[in-house]
């Protein structure tokens, strides 16, 4: 095993304070994390830098009340007075837990295949300039290409008054590429990019020429795009980072958070059906190597597959320690935290549709007339009232079964109690994205995975400049 | 303050100390930067305090050019002994040694005033109320436990998404190898609440109201924001779709707000150098309405984007952005967006100690706003009021914006009916001369202050 960030009579110690006057749970989260970022500006190198942080976050939690604190001082004594300063919500009357000993644990763990601390800044170069050239090569109409390559590699170690005591190592690493190709008095955008938590290496199966490739593809197919056709119609969205339309529709709403605070619109509607029965929809943290992926969360609980919704029926939420306490559930590995100065709050970690049965060309050829909806931007969720939006960056008039204009400014509006029972159709394509999303919620970001097969959906509402 | 200048003293012995290391390592030209910030917040729901956070943060980054070519490394772990400023250091000249050499990688000369001019001129800022300095977590408690009970008091409310108190103080210092040596502090507290109110059986709305000011005693009371969040929210109640139309829109202050931060992305010219903006060729083109120049003046008293020295050590002053007659006068630029496109910076390098300078807007002022929201709508005599919007547009790239809304329909002159899950479109261009109207609500809680503002005509998708 390795060493722990922290020492454990240290971390007791810390736990000890914490909860010395009074509470239910402490927990200690220490994180060591250095990530290098290179972004790439036609070519070049318009900036490389490098980032460390090294610090502690301490929690108490008594009831529903949670005390949170950090430091980025490593001594006993900086410690233990952050632990002083979160143990007053104890001294609100409440329970008086004793912390259990520390027992470490070794969390379940693939294999690294490489290990990217002997990885040079400039074979991390090499990378995105192989991107470059392939984008560049790729059609003679590309303006301009933007690059970036950021990786992480971290270490953190959680002990709390349950006794969990586990380090995890981590790492993450994503390469994107934008091309710009000009139209006319226009300029057509594509974006691509890909990452996982295998390492560098991961570069060696997608490779920064098939990212090159499909951004520049993305770029010359919006050429000519038209404004898409306004108002409520049948959308077929394409698999994979269509996701992002699970995401912010259902995704978010299931959060445990959300539903114990009774802010969200799926609050209490367990055994419901919310979607069509043709929907399962899944959220997996344990899928190996993924940028959504854990060994363990971010509280030290193992990650696993939640089944959310089955046939279109709600199953359950997703849930950190804290709320799942709150809720007489167990918590389901979907604690997560930006970094040590945050406190954990329920988070996604891969969410996606499970495959249906239908052929993708099938679903396609079936609809008169509609929007195909291929490429997809961010997206965001107002969770209250459950409308949803996401931004649509290569789409297709469909006509008699056939794909023609492509569309340009269109946005998917719905609201996630109703999009998924408007699913008629469920593509056998699933596909998860290939590692480039980020969600934000209460202010942290975490990375993600999204995904989905081909859907049909009648009746999502398109925004847009047509008519 | 003693707690705020020693922060000051600290950070800009190390910014300064950052700077030696860095020459003595290889730089021919550089700088340091040196962040420390604390704030505490609490949130309250159901009559209780569900949670109290403590922050405190010390971050440094060493910008360096070695022969034209650049490196930046930061850390989140405040060097403190000599080994870890060298260490740091030497990190940021060994990315640089990787980097592609460039003309455009230059650290311009000081211009900007230091010494007791400095200190003189932060004072006439007004950024620091010592009583923020000393609050504790009693007031930020009680103020969010006061937020949530008035808040919920209201008939129709069952319950609050986020009532909140914080306060906040920072410091930051600046160092270069052009002589430059500066550092200031401010502090800041907000309070915040959402309501929530059902809405038939499987929907809610959610509205919010919020304050933030420097200085504690110019803050709304937790009472007025916590009313007006109700108000509002119940307000939302029976919203509904309406069927696709072009329309007159009026967008409140806050969407205001929003469209006007969409504007200034666009006129940043590290975007416009890299050719990734809609506005990179409207340099002295009428493309903005007539009779409201917008302004940037980063010597606003108070104001939150306000600052004694720009990120690099220039001196600022106030510039007109966009004239009267809508022209668009100047792009704002650092010293390597400047040098990037033949022009000069025009003291707009913006950062925080962990980050690379770019160019930012600091106070943004539009002028010639007359009348309230209530007069916009009054003149209106069917349109949409937008009071909410989703979505992450426009594209910086091509100036398409389509986003999420929700608001009020307008019928000769007055609120209908509350409406949502709707999406106004356009593009930039425009929506940038197709506003008609501006107001003079601007709010001084941010550091944009534009007034609610009316288009003529925009795509309005529903059903």
């Amino acid at each position: 095993m390795d060493e722990p960030l922290l020492d454990p009579t240290v971390l007791s110690r810390i736990i000890g304070r914490a909860l010395s006057k009074g509470g239910d749970f402490a927990d200690v989260y220490v994180q060591r994390r250095r990530s290098v970022g290179i972004e790439l500006d036609d070519g070049e190198v318009r900036s490389a830098n490098t980032s460390t942080q090294f610090g502690v976050g301490i929690r108490v939690i008594r009831g529903a009340a949670v005390a949170f604190a950090h430091s980025d001082d490593l001594s006993e004594n900086a410690l233990l007075e952050c632990a002083d300063a979160v143990s007053h919500i104890g001294g609100q009357d409440g329970g008086d837990v004793i912390a259990k000993p520390l027992m470490r644990t070794m969390p379940a763990s693939w294999v690294r295949k490489s290990h990217d601390d002997d990885v040079s800044l400039e074979e991390r170069l090499s990378l995105l300039l192989r991107g470059y050239d392939a984008a560049k090569s790729a059609d003679a109409r590309v303006e301009k290409i933007f690059g970036g390559l950021a990786d992480v590699d971290e270490t953190v170690l959680i002990a709390n008054s349950d006794g969990v005591f586990v380090q995890d190592d981590r790492s993450l690493c994503r390469l994107s590429l934008q091309a710009i190709v000009p139209d006319g008095d226009k300029k057509r955008v594509g974006s691509w990019g890909g990452g996982s938590r295998v390492g560098l290496s991961h570069y060696e199966t997608q490779t920064p020429e098939s990212i090159a490739e499909e951004a520049v593809r993305q770029a010359v197919a919006q050429m000519g795009a038209k404004p898409a056709p306004v108002g409520e119609q049948v959308v077929v969205v394409g698999n994979g980072s269509s996701g992002v339309l699970l995401h912010e529709a259902v995704g978010h709403g299931l959060e445990a958070d959300f539903i114990r605070k009774k802010t969200s619109l799926f609050a209490g509607l367990v055994g419901e059906k919310v979607a069509s029965d043709l929907c399962t929809v899944v959220d997996d943290g344990t899928l190996e190597g993924l940028r959504g992926s854990l060994n363990v969360d971010d509280e030290g609980n193992p990650t696993q597959r939640n089944v959310l919704i089955k046939d279109g029926v709600l199953q359950g939420f997703m849930s950190d320690r804290h709320n799942s306490e709150l809720m007489g559930e167990r918590p389901t590995g979907n604690g997560r935290r930006q970094s040590f100065r945050h406190a954990p709050v329920p988070r996604m970690t891969n969410t996606f549709l499970e495959a249906g049965d239908d052929n993708p060309d099938d679903i396609l050829k079936g609809v008169k007339n509609g929007l195909y909806c291929r490429a997809f931007g961010g997206g965001q969720v107002d969770i209250a009232n459950g409308n949803f939006v996401f931004e649509v960056r290569e789409g297709y008039i469909i006509e008699g079964g056939e794909l023609t204009t492509p569309v340009q400014g269109a946005t998917l509006v719905g609201n996630g109690k109703d999009a998924l029972t408007k699913v008629v159709a469920v593509g056998n394509d699933a596909e998860l994205d290939p590692g480039i999303y980020t969600c934000g919620k209460a202010g942290q970001s975490v990375p993600v995975g999204v995904g989905m097969p081909t859907l049909r959906l009648d009746g999502l509402t398109v925004g847009g400049t047509g008519s | 303050m003693s707690r705020l200048s020693d922060a000051r003293t600290f950070a800009k012995d190390l910014a300064e100390q950052l700077v030696e290391a860095a020459k003595s390592a290889g730089a021919t030209a550089c700088d340091a930067t040196v962040g420390i910030s604390s704030s505490l917040s609490a949130k309250a729901r159901d009559g209780a305090i569900e949670d109290v956070t403590r922050s405190s943060s010390r971050a440094a980054g060493v910008r360096v050019i070695v022969d034209g070519k650049l490196g930046f490394a930061t850390s989140a772990q405040c060097p403190t002994t000599p080994e870890e400023v060298q260490a740091l250091a030497a990190d940021a000249v060994h990315l640089a040694e990787i980097s592609t050499p460039s003309d455009i990688n230059v650290i311009p000369e000081a211009t900007a005033v230091s010494g007791d001019d400095l200190e003189q001129r932060f004072k006439q800022l007004k950024l620091c109320d010592d009583a923020i300095l000393d609050i504790g977590a009693d007031w930020a408690t009680s103020q969010a436990l006061l937020l949530e009970k008035v808040a919920t008091s209201h008939d129709g409310i069952d319950t609050v998404r986020d009532a909140s108190a914080g306060s906040r103080w920072g410091v930051f210092a600046l160092a270069s190898s052009n002589g430059f040596s500066g550092d200031y502090g401010a502090t800041s507290a907000s309070l915040s609440t959402s309501a929530v109110a059902p809405d038939g059986e499987h929907k809610k709305q959610v509205e919010g109201e919020w304050d933030a000011s420097r200085f504690l005693k110019q803050l709304r009371s937790a009472e007025d924001i916590a009313n007006d969040a109700a108000r509002l929210a119940l307000a939302r109640v029976g919203a509904k779709k309406i069927p696709s139309t072009k329309a007159p829109v009026i967008f409140d202050p806050s969407m205001a707000r929003t469209f006007l931060g969409a504007i200034i992305g666009a006129i940043n010219g590290e975007g416009v150098a890299r050719g990734a903006s809609y506005l990179q060729d409207a340099l002295d083109n009428e493309v903005w309405v007539k009779g409201h120049a917008i302004v940037d003046d980063p010597l606003l008293v108070q104001g939150f984007g306000s600052h004694p020295f720009d990120g690099e050590g220039l001196e600022v002053h106030k510039s007109t952005l966009f004239d009267d007659d809508g022209k668009l006068c100047m792009f704002l630029h650092d010293a390597r967006s400047a040098q990037r496109m033949g022009t000069s910076p025009t003291g707009h390098a913006s950062r925080s100690s962990m980050s690379m300078p770019s160019p930012s807007a600091s106070n943004v002022v539009v002028q010639g706003g007359k009348g309230t929201l209530d007069d916009l709508i009054k003149d209106t005599e069917r349109g949409l009021l937008v009071t909410s919007m989703l979505g992450h547009s426009p594209n910086g790239i091509t100036g398409e914006y389509s986003r999420g809304a929700s608001g009020f329909w307008i019928e000769d002159g007055a609120i209908a009916f509350p409406v949502e899950e709707l999406t106004v479109a356009g593009t930039m261009q425009e929506m940038m001369r197709g506003i008609d109207r501006i107001a003079d609500d601007a709010e001084a809680r941010s550091s944009y202050r534009i007034g609610s503002i009316r288009f003529s005509e925009l795509a309005i998708s529903g059903t």
